[in-house]
């Protein structure tokens, strides 16, 4: 097994190489936003690859929505078992989602007798989805003997000496830069793919920031998605409103000049602190549809910053340019911090309910480079310990997983999403009936 | 440049003579609607139109048919269109491209007559025309104006008209070169009592005729009521063109105007979604599927079929290269121009003559200038055809569909399997000669009669002379159709055994490779060598089929683009070497390992490892596996040396478990 930088890495591509991208399978206590999910970095990967060294690329998807909607997911019973330290194990239920390798075997080996890869590069979003890869890739070395196997993502950059264990040829040990390029879209519509993937294919189209004359290319992507027909967008950036709001601003302005149109979604990166007056009216006015905005606290009160959710609320709610359907407009509430106090997330809710609708909780993974000494701290029990779905530091910060899951009921008790699947985690348990069945009832938020 | 000629007038036609009961009974020979369109694009293939289109306008209630065809001069159009019955009896062969003559019985203006309101012909023919009258002489006058203004009665095309010459009902002639008489007033030598025949040049290039033909005042008129009553059920107009251009086309343009509402909601209706057959599909998809199939168009020849036969329809059935084919396009205000392609078979998967000739019949009886020739195909499936309506056999005289496709009555005869392989059997026979259509075929060609001689000689040659014992081509594949039924499924119970032990295989390899990760003692007996091998000594289990399939010979060959195929011809088997299925590759740790099935009845192990080959040998007679299946057995020999199981130390607990009650 080999272990190389990216820059290095790239560079052993040769010319014309037959390469099949993966994005596995996960195991994971649940799996949300589904129809938002996408391997951009295969998919950029697929645009530098194919620009550069003229590779034939092809892509299986294994965590692509079904017709409805969801991602397939199998092993319901998994238990986990995390070992701690000085504590009694901690054991918790996790799913396998993805589509099943030997169902789909068939039509691997129909296009793979056609096309045979030379390399098969699988990517990890996160440092922890890491149990499905050894099966993913004795599976691939099984059906295609000798094929090269590199590993690149997440896991191998953070987690290279564990992730070794996986038997990949190639371990790809840091992030790669991607530059200018931008996602190739048009891979899932490629005959082969399609036929790999089952015929499944995006609906959406996951936009990237790219390093320089980014509104320029925001739009070159978006016209690329609608010359596949794809309707519907979502921009991956950490921040959309960094530098004012600026790159954000004039890539609007141009949609608007040059008259383009496609629904956009807010999913992320809407940290409204740095929000300018007149975006979200821009936003709205320019395709946006759906508002999440990031959890954005005072500094110093660790309070909701008021006036940065008064602002969207006063553009999007108040004055809006078109009507924001239920569940357009949501708050993210960050839980399962080591900081975190159960009163002041209680009173969270109930402002973000105010001021938005509607409420999301995301548990928290600690930054693996800002929060290193933390991150060790839990990955020293296991590394799947980091699965913020587990909440890895609750207890220590006073606050029980018991505790986290009723903020979770809360939040539904809450949210104008009751009848949606997002938190549908409930197990269909006589509970889960009977709170779905109640909130059916449409009786208004509480 | 269309001029209007000086003092023209417009001229109406009657009929004489025929009852209104009788027309209305012939137009109803063009049933469906198809049929009628069908109808009329057959006569622009007899015109030798190389390109027919049919444009239909205004939410369908206007419809076009355009054709680059031969076109009519005002006397042909008079003499042979607007009229019941033909005037003279036509070569077999078109004019220009020799094409089979497919014309109907002379009625083709009242094929629309059901379907609208009105319609309206444009048609100009750009060349010299030589024709033919009939005239009836009675002493020594031949008056021929009369007869060539008749109907349209625009004198200055005489102009243009020069008298060749005039023979009598035996073929004598009685003049030769006719010098242009006075008045087209023919004077002959000495009396005549006969029915004589004048033959004339008409240079026509210049006309353009322009009719209309109102099928609401023609059916509209009451039954005992003589059409003679009705003055102007066709009126006619002459233009002249001078522009060059135009004055070189020759075409004939009919236009369907006032399309009844029954027609307009079957062309739009949206289709049934669940249906199996052509219901399945919206309103103008079907008629078009349906006049596809009913034409001499160019033929869809699915990929699947093989070359040979792709071949043979081309050359043998459609005479493509001979330019037979007429291209017909239909558009709509939505649809854009569409090219109609005759729709024929499409297998699921790639047949070929060699390996499928059970299957695939060409046939062909006569050679080409024989009175009987005929030309078809015959195509098996292994699965019932859809949409339904490919099932059976058409049969085509000169490429145009005569009915609906048949069994030749063994549908009605056939029960069980042999009723059921019927449902599998596509095919089209097309009778290129021999063909009497008023004597072998019914009007509306929706059949042959039951005493054609030419439907019955096919039929025997399909079917046999005999009910009691059938013998033929289409029975022929009807029972190798139901041999085969028998012989897939002994395929698939094969195919899913191997397909279960390679799944097998794999879930072992990958639950290995999981397990090695967190353990990595789970290898180590995979890397242990010993000093001999008991089972690397004994004979390999080979590939074996059962059931129906236990005389096949099976063999893992190369260069298939399948995982297997089958020469039922042969009895074999063919499995494809780099097909996964059939492959026993492991990954253990890093490296590929190969599993080796082992005949070893009498040795107790169930399993060796190899590490120098790479090989782990499966003593696939051990009793054990009898007590827990192919898989399972697979699974229990990589797991007893991935748990490094003492294999020698287990007699009592295999007597246990395969010990059964004597």
């Amino acid at each position: 097994m080999e272990m190389k930088k990216s820059a290095d890495w790239l560079s052993s591509f040769k010319e014309g190489e037959k390469v099949l991208l993966v994005n596995p399978s996960v195991q994971e206590v649940r799996y949300a936003w589904v129809k938002w999910n996408q391997p951009s970095d295969l998919l950029l990967l697929s645009s530098k690859l194919k620009s550069e060294q003229n590779c034939e690329v092809e892509l299986l998807d294994l965590m692509l929505p079904n017709e409805s909607g969801r991602v397939p997911l199998r092993d319901l019973g998994h238990m986990k078992r995390i070992r701690r330290r000085g504590e009694p194990p901690f054991e918790y239920k996790s799913r396998t989602y993805g589509h099943p390798l030997l169902e789909a075997k068939r039509t691997f080996n129909e296009v793979f007798q056609e096309w045979k890869p030379d390399h098969i590069v699988i990517t990890t979003l996160t440092s922890y989805w890491f149990s499905t890869l050894t099966e993913l890739i004795a599976f691939l070395r099984t059906i295609l003997p000798g094929v090269k196997v590199s590993l690149m993502g997440a896991y191998p950059t953070l987690e290279t000496s564990h992730a070794s264990r996986a038997r990949a040829d190639v371990l790809v040990t840091d992030f790669i830069r991607f530059g200018n390029y931008t996602p190739d879209f048009g891979l899932y519509f490629q005959d082969r793919t399609r036929m790999l993937n089952g015929g499944r294919t995006i609906a959406f189209g996951g936009l990237k920031y790219t390093e320089t004359d980014v509104a320029n290319h925001l739009i070159q992507q978006v016209r690329v998605l609608k010359e596949l027909n794809i309707r519907e967008g979502v921009i991956f950036e950490g921040n959309l409103f960094r530098d004012q709001c600026s790159v954000l601003s004039e890539f609007l302005e141009r949609m608007d000049k040059e008259d383009i149109r496609i629904n956009l979604h807010g999913l992320c990166g809407l940290e409204i602190a740095d929000a300018v007056g007149g975006i979200y009216h821009q936003m709205s006015k320019g395709g946006f549809r759906s508002f999440f905005l990031e959890h954005t606290l005072d500094s110093d009160s660790k309070q909701l910053n008021l006036d940065a959710y008064g602002r969207a609320y006063d553009e999007l709610r108040k004055n809006p340019v078109r009507r924001l359907q239920s569940g357009d407009l949501a708050g993210f509430i960050m839980i399962g911090k080591p900081d975190d106090d159960l009163h002041r997330l209680f009173t969270q809710c109930f402002n973000l309910l105010e001021l938005c609708g509607s409420i999301i909780p995301k548990p928290y993974t600690p930054d693996p480079f800002g929060e290193r000494e933390l991150y060790e701290q839990i990955t020293s029990e296991g590394l799947e310990y980091l699965s913020p779905h587990v909440f890895p530091l609750a207890e220590r910060n006073g606050i029980t997983r018991e505790q986290y899951l009723d903020l979770y009921k809360h939040t539904t008790f809450l949210n104008e999403k009751r009848m949606g699947n997002s938190f549908d985690f409930f197990d269909n348990r006589y509970s889960s009936v009977a709170l779905k069945r109640s909130l059916g009832k449409k009786g208004g938020t509480v | 440049m269309v001029q209007q000629v000086k003092d023209k007038q417009q001229r109406s036609l009657r009929f004489g003579g025929i009852s209104p009961v009788v027309l209305r009974e012939l137009s109803g020979v063009y049933q469906p609607f198809v049929k009628a369109v069908k109808e009329m694009v057959s006569n622009s293939y007899d015109a030798d139109a190389d390109r027919v289109d049919l444009e239909f306008r205004d939410e369908y209630r206007v419809l076009t048919i355009r054709d680059d065809g031969n076109g009519m001069n005002p006397i042909d159009f008079v003499r042979d269109y607007i009229r019941i019955g033909k005037s003279f009896r036509k070569d077999e062969l078109t004019a220009k491209k020799g094409r089979p003559r497919i014309g109907g019985k002379g009625i083709g203006f009242l094929a629309p007559a059901r379907y609208c309101n009105q319609v309206i012909i444009r048609t100009k023919k750009n060349e010299t025309s030589y024709g033919k009258l009939n005239i009836e002489v009675n002493g020594n006058r031949v008056d021929v104006r009369a007869h060539l203004l008749q109907g349209h009665g625009e004198s200055s095309i005489l102009d243009n008209i020069r008298l060749v010459s005039i023979y009598d009902s035996k073929g004598d002639l009685l003049i030769r070169d006719i010098d242009k008489e006075e008045d087209f007033q023919i004077v002959l030598a000495s009396p005549v009592q006969d029915m004589c025949t004048v033959e004339y040049e008409f240079e026509c290039a210049e006309y353009v005729l322009t009719a209309t033909i109102d099928f609401e005042l023609l059916f509209g008129l009451d039954a005992g009521k003589s059409l003679e009553e009705i003055e102007n059920f066709c009126t006619v107009t002459i233009d002249q063109v001078s522009d060059k251009k135009a004055l070189e086309r020759s075409y004939t343009e009919i236009t369907l105007v006032g399309i009844k509402d029954f027609v307009r909601n079957e062309l739009s209706d949206p289709g049934k979604k669940a249906a199996r057959n052509i219901e399945n599909y919206g309103g103008l998809d079907r008629f078009l599927w349906n006049l596809s199939r009913i034409l001499p168009v160019k033929a869809d020849l699915n990929k699947n079929l093989p070359q040979e036969m792709i071949e043979f329809v081309q050359t043998e059935m459609d005479g493509e290269a001979k330019g037979y084919p007429i291209k017909v396009y239909c558009s709509t205000e939505e649809v854009k121009s569409r090219l109609l392609e005759r729709f024929i078979i499409r297998p699921s998967r790639k047949m070929d003559v060699e390996f499928d000739k059970d299957l695939i019949k060409l046939i062909s009886y006569g050679e080409e200038g024989e009175q009987f020739v005929v030309r078809g195909f015959l195509v098996g499936q292994t699965s019932t055809i859809f949409p339904a309506e490919c099932r059976g056999i058409l049969l085509r005289v000169k490429g145009v569909a005569i009915g609906e496709p048949t069994y030749f009555g063994l549908d009605q005869l056939l029960t069980g399997s042999a009723k059921v392989a019927l449902s599998q059997i596509s095919g089209e026979i097309n009778i290129l000669s021999g063909i009497d259509a008023i004597n072998d075929i019914n009007p509306g060609r929706d059949g042959f009669y039951k005493e054609s001689e030419v439907y019955n000689r096919i039929k025997r040659l399909l079917v046999g002379a005999s009910t009691d014992k059938l013998q033929g081509d289409l029975k022929d594949v009807i029972d190798s159709i139901i041999l085969r039924s028998e012989i897939n499924a002994s395929i698939n119970n094969f195919v899913k055994r191997y397909d279960a032990q390679r799944n097998s295989i794999l879930e072992a390899g990958m639950a290995i490779n999981v397990m090695a990760a967190e353990w990595p003692s789970v290898l180590d007996e995979f890397y242990q060598p010993k000093s001999s091998y008991e089972l690397g000594l004994m004979p390999k289990v080979q590939y074996k089929a059962d059931g129906k399939l236990a005389a096949y010979v099976v063999e893992i060959v190369d260069g298939l683009d399948e995982d297997y195929k089958v020469d039922y011809a042969n009895k074999k088997l063919f499995l494809s070497k780099h097909a996964d299925l059939w492959k026993r590759n492991i990954l253990i740790g890093n490296d590929e390992y190969t599993i080796q099935l082992k005949h070893g009845k009498q040795i107790s192990l169930f399993c060796e490892v190899n590490p120098k080959a790479k090989l782990i040998y499966i003593n696939w007679d051990h009793p054990m596996k009898a007590t827990m299946g192919d898989t399972g057995f697979l699974k229990h020999c990589l797991a007893s040396v991935a748990s490094a199981l003492p294999q020698e130390q287990l007699l009592t607990y295999i007597r246990l478990i395969t010990h059964k009650m004597s």
